[in-house]
């Protein structure tokens, strides 16, 4: 493909999709999602551009500022090792945002192909898929990233597979559906009669409709993933200190609370304002689509 | 002589979407004592409307003018408190789909008393004892068990039987059903019809009947009124009315109806209903009207008193070119519409998207 | 009916099997030696054989698994290495300071979170209802560590008004022993001193593990009013002459009650969560402290007795739920009967 031959049209496309995206995305709609959506690109930016925006370098140790209030130098204080608070809560949410991107996507990889397999093939393959999805549906959710997190070893990586093992079951749920409700209509047979492989079937004609509600549900499971995960690195099995995730912080600035209370406050906030942006905007998302609901 | 219900210039809106929707436009009828009357008109007339606005059941409605007076009360003025006394006692109402109508979880026995010692004040044992005799009345079989069963386990017809019912245990002067029959096979409903009216009759009470259809509301009512878009067009006898239509909307809901005894063709209505939140000025029925003329698409006709046709008595119409008796036997104007299509396409062309 | 509930429970039986299979294979699945780690990093060769031969560790997996699930019939979840007790003892003592949070929290959902939905139905976007939107967002965005944190930073750092942690005063000692939950044993005993200190030391903790679940019980019961009263037969009570706050009490109120429950059974799985949490922060001595405590030192019966019983939980209140839900609505016929 030569070059600026084909850049602007490129160029063009994109602008397209995204126009095309506003018409069917009308974000006017729903104040929620418009707050929702500048928070969570306010947090995006943050994430991304931390290195570029943090003062400090968020696990350098310096003894000699240990536990200063927050000051001109530093304007979050610093903590029991004398890191910048500041430094260390802009690059937890890139931690955060990153872990919760990964969880999802596997507990999408995972849930919708289980789900989609399931709703199609139906019988036996069917029944087992959805009793090993009951077996861990049975499990209230953060004990059993508890329990996967702890078999495996306190480490950011088992935390992050250790929520996605608790979340695909919800998304499998909701392919499986959708595929129940595709193979119910007439178009399947159609194609098999043409001769389409289950496969094709699969990816071409029942995915794209199960789309929907599951972008619904991606939404609102980006703020759930990154308060499980650091939930789990507040007890311990997530993330290991010098990394700056929040959870983390929080349970290491806890024994300073009386005192030196920014240490603790800062993460607070910091996933407080990200786990409400992801809401708001996922709420937005479902008033766009589904608008009765808040209406009196 | 004061009417029973007196409906006077009623103009109503809703606000959607930031767009005023004129559901009624200077409606006005009434129902006298020991009456039977009919309302009849196509989805988005405004029949409904009237009466659950005046009843006070449309609390998002904007009343722009116009009364509605029970007796000598105009109940548009009363407080919801005042209203709400009315509501059952003075004023019946039954609604078209009665398996949606009951509660669900609640047994029927219960409803029907709830309403009895709501407004008798009488113990629970007589409230049962007067359900059952009224349930006995509208031909339900087994009324004692019947009390302690759920909705669910009912047919359409027998449920709509047990409203009506209900409704009459409150004794009403005026009975108002809406769409009674619509959601009923159509085996059932000649005979809850015809209970309904007998039972009403009985009572000495007065019945307003809402309906789609022209044939079921003339077989059971003394007047009747034609609606569209939210304005009355034709009032007159039942029978008259549906036997010799004057106005062209009227003649074609009554050659609209395939019927067993008329071997003519079924002519239907062109168009579809207006968008009622950019109505045209004049007539609103003129771009679907094969009578049309010049004037109807500048002046709104009113309801002015009219020849009947052949010695019939006299009647209200809202037209400028009425239908004459061969016209209104066959369905079909004489001649072509005086208006060329051109200026109906251009007119058309206000409305945006009616369907 | 009764067909219903038999196919449940054998549902149920399977699961269970299947998360006893999960449990089992997750203490297999972490690395080292089960003998060594039960024998601690002091023992010679000869004690770590010994326990090997003892616990049947040189046994097949299968069998190994089998002898698990023995164990688990007769009561016996291990032995705990941290507290060198059998992890039974260990519930036994634990487990009333878990279930006297979780239902205090239970209370505080259903009296504030119900009242709240209802009221803000009742008048869509006035004020209660933009409070309780207000709260709910709030509500659902903290994590719930944190919140504790927060509200040990306002109410004991600041106000001073609320203890920081535990379940009684340093220097107080339990009441006696009758159901193992201070507030109703002080209550029997009549010593009104330790039932404040009791209540006020449940106050924190309960409101935090509450406030998430009360959101969303907030949420679901203004949208299901909302719905119900929009419906024909809310009209028709209403067409009959009954008063707005009769067509709530009568009409409204039972039917909006019946797919709130359902939700309510779904909190209770946050709640067991969450629990664990809210017991780390407050000190509280309840099993989830007593299995975070074992994470940390990679003491494994604690964690899967801890997950099996929760999870058995979980599953029996969801059980029971269903069965509540069947007993109020009429409608449902469940497995083919229309």
């Amino acid at each position: 493909m030569s070059g600026s031959a084909t850049a602007p049209s490129r160029r063009r496309t994109i602008a397209d999709r995204l126009s095309g995206l506003a018409t069917r995305f009308p974000i006017n709609k729903s104040r929620t999602a418009r707050i929702g959506l500048a928070l969570t690109l306010i947090v995006l930016f943050v994430a991304v551009a931390s290195p570029l925006i943090a003062p400090y370098d968020p696990i350098a140790v310096d003894s000699a500022q240990r536990l200063q209030p927050p000051s001109a130098e530093h304007w979050l204080g610093t903590d029991q090792q004398g890191r910048d608070v500041l430094s260390r809560t802009l690059y937890g949410s890139r931690i955060s945002i990153l872990s919760a991107v990964v969880i999802v996507a596997l507990a999408v990889l995972i849930g919708v192909t289980a789900g989609i397999v399931a709703g199609y093939s139906g019988g036996w393959i069917d029944e087992t898929l959805m009793r090993i999805a009951d077996v861990f549906l049975a499990f209230p959710p953060l004990l059993l990233a508890m329990g996967v997190a702890a078999a495996l070893g306190p480490s950011l990586t088992n935390a992050i597979i250790a929520t996605s093992l608790v979340w695909w079951p919800w998304y499998a749920r909701v392919a499986r559906a959708e595929a129940l409700y595709i193979k119910h209509e007439g178009f399947v047979d159609a194609a098999r009669t043409v001769g389409a492989s289950h496969l094709r079937i699969l990816v071409t004609h029942v995915l794209p409709v199960a789309r929907t509600p599951i972008i619904v549900q991606i939404s609102l499971s980006l703020g759930a993933a990154i308060v499980t995960l650091a939930s789990l690195s507040f007890i311990g099995l997530g993330a290991q200190p010098p990394v700056p995730e929040w959870g983390t912080m929080i349970a290491d600035g806890r024994a300073y609370l009386l005192n030196q209370w920014w240490i603790v406050t800062a993460p607070g906030v910091a996933i407080f304002l990200t786990i409400m942006a992801f809401n708001l905007l996922g709420d937005g998302i479902q008033e766009i689509l589904s608008p009765h609901e808040r209406n009196s | 002589m004061t009417r029973l219900l007196e409906i006077e210039d009623l103009t109503i809106r809703f606000r959607m979407g930031g767009r005023d929707v004129n559901v009624l436009n200077g409606v006005s009828y009434s129902v006298g004592k020991n009456e039977s009357v009919g309302l009849v008109g196509e989805s988005g007339s405004g029949k409904s409307v009237t009466n659950l606005a005046v009843m006070g059941l449309l609390p998002t409605a904007i009343l722009d003018r116009g009364a509605g007076r029970f007796g000598d009360q105009n109940m548009l003025s009363m407080s919801p408190r005042q209203r709400q006394k009315l509501r059952g006692r003075q004023i019946g109402m039954i609604f078209q789909d009665p398996m949606n109508s009951l509660n669900p979880v609640l047994k029927i026995g219960r409803q029907i008393e709830e309403g009895i010692i709501l407004h008798f004040r009488i113990s629970r044992v007589e409230a049962r004892r007067r359900a059952i005799e009224i349930l006995r009345q509208c031909e339900l079989p087994d009324a004692a068990s019947l009390l302690n069963k759920y909705p669910h386990e009912l047919s359409g017809g027998m449920l709509q039987r047990v409203m009506i019912a209900a409704a009459l245990a409150l004794e009403p002067q005026l009975l108002i059903a809406d769409e009674p029959t619509t959601a009923l096979d159509v085996t059932v409903q000649a005979q809850v019809l015809d209970l309904m009216s007998a039972r009403v009759r009985d009572a000495g009470a007065s019945m307003l009947l809402i309906s789609h259809d022209l044939g079921v509301v003339a077989s059971v009512t003394d007047r009747v009124n034609v609606m569209y878009a939210g304005s009355i067009v034709e009032t007159g006898p039942s029978k008259e009315v549906f036997l010799r239509p004057r106005h062209p909307y009227t003649v074609g809901l009554v050659h609209s109806i395939p019927s067993l005894s008329d071997d003519g063709p079924v002519v239907p209505i062109e168009g579809s209903a207006p968008d009622l939140s950019n109505l045209p000025r004049g007539c609103p029925f003129a771009p679907r009207c094969r009578w049309r003329i010049a004037v109807c698409y500048d002046v709104k006709p009113a309801l002015a008193p009219v020849e009947g046709l052949d010695g019939s008595a006299p009647r209200l119409l809202a037209c400028h070119n009425p239908a004459t008796a061969e016209e209104a036997a066959t369905g079909k104007p004489a001649a072509k519409p005086a208006v060329p299509d051109e200026a109906a396409a251009t007119l058309s062309s206000h409305h945006s998207g009616a369907c | 009916m009764i067909y219903f509930v038999v196919k449940r429970l054998f549902l149920i039986v399977i699961v269970i099997a299947g998360m006893s299979v999960f449990t089992f294979g997750l203490t297999r699945v972490i690395p080292g030696d089960p003998a060594r780690l039960l024998a601690g990093p002091e023992a010679r060769l000869e004690q770590v054989e010994q326990l090997r031969e003892q616990y049947g560790l040189n046994k097949p997996i299968v069998e190994q698994y089998f002898g698990y699930m023995a164990g688990l019939f007769r009561g016996d979840f291990g032995q705990s290495l941290t507290t060198r007790r059998p992890v039974a003892e260990d519930f036994a003592q634990f487990v009333p300071a878990t279930v006297e949070l979780t239902l205090a929290a239970l209370i505080l959902i259903v009296l504030i979170g119900l009242p709240l939905g209802f009221l803000s139905a009742r008048r869509p976007n006035g004020i209660v209802d933009q409070a309780s939107r207000l709260l709910t967002i709030a509500g659902m965005s903290m994590p719930v560590f944190w919140l504790g944190v927060l509200f040990q930073i306002v109410f004991f750092k600041w106000l001073r008004v609320l203890p920081a942690g535990g379940r009684l005063g340093i220097i107080e000692s339990a009441p006696p022993h009758v159901t193992g939950f201070y507030t109703i044993d002080a209550l029997m005993a009549g010593n009104m001193d330790l039932l404040l200190s009791a209540l006020q030391h449940l106050v924190l903790p309960s409101f935090t593990l509450a406030l998430a679940s009360l959101a969303t019980i907030t949420r679901v019961s203004r949208a299901t009013v909302i719905g119900v009263l929009r419906t024909d037969y809310v009209r028709t009570a209403r067409a009959r002459g009954l008063s707005e706050r009769q067509v709530m009490t009568r009409h409204v109120f039972k039917n909006a009650m019946i797919p709130t429950v359902t939700v309510l059974g779904m909190q209770i799985g946050i709640l067991l969560g969450g629990n664990l949490i809210v017991e780390v922060v407050f000190s509280w001595p309840g099993i989830g402290l007593y299995a975070v405590n074992a994470i940390k030192n990679l003491d494994f019966a604690p964690i899967m007795g801890v997950m099996l019983i929760s999870a058995l939980a979980y599953v029996m209140v969801n059980l029971i739920v269903d069965l509540v839900y069947l007993a109020l609505n009429p409608r449902i016929t469940y497995a083919g009967d229309k």
